[in-house]
């Protein structure tokens, strides 16, 4: 199982227009920073059973990554959200650590669009 | 568009997903159809059967992002209204499409009133077309060389200067507000958390607070609502709700909590623009 389209390009494309080339690179090692982050307060709120932490986490990480137009992996974030405002984290474990590993394609196809792969 | 399934209709389409939809149809079933699939697809919609009330929407602001417009009502058609629409919004910022159980010949001409045509009855499959071919037909348009970006946006601060503060958690959203804010001349202070919003508007006066909804601490609503228990309109600055949320019913929550506008995440410039445009600057010695 893998993410079907990683990045939809109207969507980056509209942001990259809307910021300029420099400051979409700088935007997007900004993401990279943080996203990380974002994932580990992810897994420590869950280990916590912290469902504001847990909902928190994954609420910016699907806004942030919904603006560069990661809309699935944005949607899969959202999916956690949405467990975390039901406060029912019951398989949640897994679809954590999927997200996690579906970062690292995020990443990897973000790194080739902003270098015009 | 990339060749995901694409005939799977079933459930969040991403193209749609979280776009707001007027829906406009004295038929109630016709609208309660609508609703359902596109609520299915994860767009978020609101709907009346009268031209009147969709007006008044529109004139007071609220946002969509589409709306569709059923051509035969007894008060006003669909194209009267449409109309009536491009003057309070642009067909960019907010396309219409016509639904219609009759040919397209036969409504005559409607210039270019309309972005797309639907004949009744609505094919789930017609329906995703036609929508999702407005909205990724919507960013290229603006990129058409020759139109340029609004070249006078720098000017926007001289014309109306706002203080500002910026109450967001996520650097990526602090930087990216940031930047549309400087293309428009703002410069804004940096709040990361409510407390700190709180602290800040204590401190100093603004104009206006840009406010996440969640943030660690204390969340954008709990911030408002301190803010308007101190200090009375007129003396407080405006709040305005910048969120990602899916729900539909998060407009109505900032509200609640005394915040005066909303705006949802990816922040649109033309969006935000008009936001601030609205707001308006406090006396010198306001809060």
């Amino acid at each position: 199982m893998s993410l079907q389209t990683l990045i939809d390009q109207p969507t980056f494309d509209a942001l990259k227009e809307s910021m300029g080339d420099d400051f979409m690179d700088e935007l997007l090692q900004t993401y990279f920073e943080e996203t990380p982050q974002l994932l580990t307060s992810l897994q420590n709120a869950l280990a916590a059973q912290d469902f504001i932490a847990f909902t928190r986490s994954a609420h910016s990480i699907k806004s942030t990554s919904n603006s560069f137009g990661a809309l699935d992996f944005g949607l899969l974030a959202r999916e956690l959200e949405f467990m975390g405002k039901a406060q029912n984290l019951d398989g949640a474990a897994a679809k954590v650590e999927f997200l996690a590993g579906e970062y690292q394609h995020v990443r990897q196809a973000l790194e080739d669009l902003a270098h015009g792969q | 568009m990339p060749e995901r399934s694409r005939r799977d209709l079933k459930g969040i389409q991403p193209q749609l997903n979280e776009k707001r939809v007027l829906i406009v149809d004295d038929n109630a079933t016709n609208r309660r159809i609508l609703n359902l699939q596109l609520h299915n697809w994860g767009m978020l919609t609101r709907d009346t059967g009268s031209p009147a009330e969709a007006l008044l929407w529109l004139k007071r602001g609220d946002p969509f992002d589409l709306a569709i417009l059923d051509m035969h009502m007894p008060e006003m058609d669909g194209a009267m209204l449409a109309a009536e629409i491009q003057k309070i919004r642009d067909s960019a910022s907010l396309p219409l499409v016509l639904s219609t159980s009759i040919g397209r010949l036969e409504i005559g001409d409607t210039g270019k009133l309309f972005a797309a045509y639907l004949n009744k009855p609505i094919k789930p499959s017609q329906l995703f077309d036609t929508l999702a071919g407005i909205f990724v037909a919507l960013p290229t348009e603006e990129k058409k060389p020759g139109i340029q970006k609004a070249p006078a946006d720098l000017e926007i601060a001289k014309e109306h200067p706002l203080r500002i503060l910026l109450a967001e958690d996520i650097l990526v959203n602090q930087k990216l507000a940031l930047r549309l804010l400087e293309q428009m001349g703002y410069r804004a202070d940096v709040a990361s958390n409510g407390i700190e919003a709180v602290q800040s508007v204590e401190r100093q006066t603004y104009d206006v607070v840009l406010m996440d909804v969640q943030m660690p601490e204390m969340d954008g609503l709990e911030a408002s609502r301190r803010i308007c228990a101190r200090w009375p309109r007129g003396i407080r600055p405006t709040i305005i709700a910048m969120t990602a949320n899916a729900m539909a019913g998060d407009r109505e929550m900032c509200l609640e909590a005394g915040m005066d506008d909303y705006l949802s995440k990816p922040i649109r410039r033309d969006e935000l623009m008009k936001a601030l445009l609205n707001v308006s600057p406090l006396q010198k010695g306001g809060k």
